[in-house]
């Protein structure tokens, strides 16, 4: 655990708490917008309940734009499956009621439910009655239930969340609109997902997550695309160089626990954020827009390039024999996690080639992993001439401490703050 | 209003706005543009701006409200992301009358990660909570006769069966 900072500076007066005593209801008096807002955060069952409050939030619920649907509890009973469903077309059959109010569109629809609904009929339904309505936003986790084709063509979408459902299907999607894609555990096949991908003329972000690491990802997609973020499924570094070379917007890109990345080589236009997470042996980034970048080879030892002139943040967290070379003046601040083999005679001379790569740095977080990490005599110069704050996280039972730090201030000369944790 | 943790970005420009009340403050132009409002001022006035005037806002809220925008000036890097998430729940955790006072005004500023925070804050404080705890937590007056709440009762019985 990290040790606990200084606590924050609070400017301006300190605030009188006086507890359980409210002199005024200030919540009724709020505009519909921000008690919307408000329910936005909230199951649909906890605002419907609230119409019994007083006569301000009477019919509060009915008008509010987003719908959250979820189990009444954990149980799995035939039972309460039916009382969801019952609940569901209730919440919906109002809207029916209010439709001549326009203030009843429904904005976002959120359900998440570990019952089935695969032989809910009335399922269906509910997505017509939503489209319809112009939704503009589904979050939708049912288990392994399969899409409905009217939702792939919803043209008022512009956020699409599905969890542990199904996708299946053989003609182009026309969500001319959308602009978030999130897959997260969906089964899919090749085709149905190109054909959902293609569809999407202005997307900007998609976040794909497979179920088991053997499903293949291979799709084409447009270049409006800002934000990708793909785990959990293999792919080539082949198709994952051309992808990026074609999406002139790419600011964010995060690859976690994805198969197939030996050699991942990265040259992104307008990348600003990297964040990748998984065995790779060898990694080189070119990039002249890339600020913040986290690579972390779960302890691989591994080769690596990087050359980004505006980096300023980079936590690497690798083996320490990894072989690494850094051309970014501009880094400001870092993290660096290093694991370190028992016993390792070389352990030193690696310490300090790695924390050469980091001249530049003012700023740094740097944890050792290892027991028995040597210090010997140091005949280079120190590695980190301008570090000004160090925060160190060190094992609870490392030997030598005392030589750790009589090495961490020739390392770090003009340290001024040094942090050590060395808490289990 | 100091902070000595923020991070690194070393803007200088200043501007000033002025509270409801009539008090001046110089804030780093970095934090104020957090707000989407002053942001857009400051565009149309451009550098001859002399003091922005908000009318909504009073001084002791926007004390406040700027204490966040100083903190959220710089985009928070992954080393910072806990550390902030600490900061902000402790932002949040103020008496009521200043919460909706806040509220409102991160609401006129267009301050979004803030009315975020601010309503989900709410938001906590009302779920799993019975109607008439929630009456007593925001002190909200119960203005139906008995026939009328069992009315309603009735009628949304299909939702609490």
């Amino acid at each position: 655990m990290e040790s606990k900072r200084a606590k924050r500076d609070c400017g301006g007066d300190e605030v009188e708490k006086v507890p359980n005593t409210v002199t005024e209801d200030r919540i009724s008096q709020l505009p519909d917008p921000l008690i919307h807002y408000i329910f936005s955060f909230l199951p649909t069952f906890y605002i419907i309940q609230m119409s019994i409050l007083s006569k301000r939030w009477r019919r509060m619920w009915v008008s509010t734009p987003f719908i959250y649907l979820e189990d009444f509890c954990g149980i799995h009973k035939k039972k309460y499956c039916k009382r969801l469903l019952k609940f569901v077309s209730g919440c919906l059959r109002y809207r029916k009621l209010y439709k001549q109010v326009p203030e009843t569109s429904i904005t976002r629809f959120q359900f998440d439910t570990s019952y089935s609904l695969l032989n809910a009929s009335r399922v269906k339904g509910w997505f017509s009655f939503l489209i319809e309505k112009n939704v503009k936003e589904l979050d939708l986790h049912l288990k392994y239930y399969s899409l409905p084709q009217s939702v792939l063509n919803a043209v008022s979408l512009t956020v699409l969340k599905l969890n542990g459902m199904v996708l299946k299907t053989t003609s182009l999607s026309t969500l001319h609109s959308l602009k978030v894609l999130f897959l997260i555990g969906v089964e899919f096949d090749a085709n149905s997902l190109q054909n959902l991908i293609s569809g999407c003329p202005i997307i900007e972000d998609l976040h794909l997550k497979g179920r088991y690491r053997d499903i293949h990802v291979g799709f084409s997609i447009g270049k409006t695309l800002k934000y990708l973020s793909l785990s959990g499924v293999t792919i080539t570094c082949q198709w994952l160089e051309g992808l990026i070379y074609g999406l002139p917007l790419l600011e964010r890109l995060t690859l976690y626990s994805c198969d197939g990345l030996k050699n991942i080589s990265i040259s992104g236009h307008s990348l600003k954020s990297l964040y990748y997470e998984g065995h790779s042996e060898n990694i080189s980034i070119v990039s002249h827009s890339l600020t913040t970048l986290h690579v972390d080879t779960w302890f691989d030892a591994f080769k690596a390039t990087f050359r980004s002139p505006n980096l300023v943040y980079l936590s690497l967290f690798c083996r320490v024999e990894s072989v690494i070379s850094i051309e970014a003046p501009k880094l400001l601040e870092g993290n660096l996690k290093l694991s370190y083999d028992s016993k390792c005679v070389t352990s030193y001379d690696n310490t300090v080639h790695l924390l050469a790569n980091f001249k530049s740095l003012k700023k740094m977080k740097l944890c050792m992993r290892g027991q028995d990490i040597i210090f010997s005599r140091n005949t280079w110069t120190p590695p980190l001439p301008n570090l000004k704050h160090l925060m160190l996280k060190i094992p609870y039972h490392l030997k030598r401490k005392s030589e750790l730090e009589d090495f961490v201030y020739w390392c770090a000369p003009s340290l001024e703050t040094l942090e050590i944790d060395d808490k289990k | 209003m100091a902070s000595s943790t923020s991070g690194s970005s070393s803007s200088s420009k200043v501007v000033k706005i002025r509270s409801s009340d009539n008090e001046n403050f110089e804030v780093e132009e970095a934090a104020a543009a957090r707000s989407e409002t002053i942001k857009k001022l400051l565009e149309d006035v451009g550098d001859d701006a002399d003091v922005i005037p908000l009318p909504n806002v009073d001084a002791k809220t926007l004390v406040k409200v700027m204490e966040w925008c100083k903190k959220h000036m710089d985009d928070v890097d992954e080393l910072n992301k806990e550390e902030m998430k600490t900061w902000d729940a402790e932002f949040v955790d103020m008496d009521q009358s200043c919460l909706y006072n806040v509220l409102l005004a991160a609401n006129f500023l267009n301050i979004k990660e803030l009315l975020d925070q601010l309503t989900q804050k709410v938001a906590d404080m009302i779920k799993g909570k019975s109607p008439e705890e929630i009456r007593a937590t925001f002190n909200i007056k119960n203005d139906f006769t008995p026939e009328e709440e069992a009315e309603i009762r009735k009628q949304n019985a299909w939702a609490f069966e």
